[in-house]
């Protein structure tokens, strides 16, 4: 198990994630990083208050991590 | 123009567009900063692909690739990595990012189906009387439309250009018809020109004041990785 999964049940405020970031997951009713990933990351751009930039924010948070395993890859 | 002159010419400009893309720069709040046009470009199949672009201050993060998928209503875009500038001059950063293929395939929706082609030839140097030419589906500005923002989109082109004077770094092109208002060209910055055999030479910057020719930066005499 990768040590840094336990990220994902931090509450966004206390990750080093943009102010956009954190108000994104407060207007969504997102507390951590989990939830978003549930609530389906390919869908993120067109969630309010959110766009691609916070969708790339949330890939590279979870890449620099070693967690990008964790999103389901749809591309060829 | 005779009919096989205007197939060859509309052969040209599709050849352009399966290259050509747009990229638009937002901010953290997702507003949007600038907009350019770029291409890929892969020197060989162990090199990254590279994403190419030229504008009016590129920013290092933040910058997307706008796809011809329509996602809830919004044009879909792709990450288009982080931009380095190797060459800036005359307020114009000339730039290259690596493009993060992981994260693009982990950020899209299964049905998300658009296609990009990459550049794998080399440059080559513009010379004179060859008719050089480009083309972007571009636009101006997002309009509001019934509640919606929508970016009303165009074909943006020149062909025939022809080369009339050439520094270190810049092509000078006299187009066929009369050089357009600054307007048509906003955001086709970076468009790849290309020779007749679709061999690209220069990347567009925009016109001379006063305008008499169109200017685009060598890629002949640079290094990539």
């Amino acid at each position: 198990m990768n040590p840094r999964t336990h990220l994902l049940a931090l509450p966004t405020e206390a990750l080093p994630l943009s102010q956009a970031f954190k108000a994104m997951a407060e207007v969504n009713g997102f507390s951590n990083l989990q939830q978003v990933l549930d609530s389906g990351i390919h869908q993120l751009p067109s969630l309010p208050g959110s766009n691609y930039r916070v969708q790339q924010e949330m890939l590279e948070f979870l890449d620099n991590n070693g967690l990008l395993y964790l999103v389901e890859d749809f591309g060829e | 123009m005779t009919e096989k002159e205007k197939k060859a010419a509309q052969k040209f400009v599709d050849l352009m567009l399966k290259v050509t893309f747009r990229i638009c720069h937002w901010n953290e709040n997702g507003e949007l900063l600038s907009r350019s046009s770029g291409f890929l470009y892969k020197k060989t199949e162990a090199s990254p692909t590279l994403v190419i672009t030229a504008g009016h201050g590129t920013p290092p993060v933040g910058s997307f690739i706008e796809t011809t998928h329509v996602y809830r209503d919004k044009t879909a875009a792709v990450n288009a990595g982080k931009f380095k500038v190797f060459y800036s001059n005359d307020k114009i950063d000339y730039a290259y990012s690596e493009l993060p293929l992981e994260l693009i395939a982990k950020s899209l929706t299964p049905d998300m189906k658009f296609e990009f082609t990459a550049y794998k030839e080399p440059f080559v140097k513009a010379i004179k009387d060859e008719a050089c030419g480009f083309a972007v589906r571009n636009n101006y500005e997002f309009v509001n439309a019934g509640g919606n923002l929508v970016a009303p989109i165009y074909l943006c082109y020149e062909l025939y250009l022809e080369l009339v004077h050439q520094d270190e770094h810049i092509n000078y092109f006299r187009p066929a018809r009369p050089v357009m208002e600054h307007e048509y060209y906003a955001g086709a910055s970076g468009s790849p020109i290309s020779d007749p055999s679709g061999k690209i030479c220069s990347i567009l910057i925009g016109g001379t004041e006063p305008r008499e020719f169109l200017k685009a930066f060598r890629l002949d005499n640079i290094e990539l990785p």
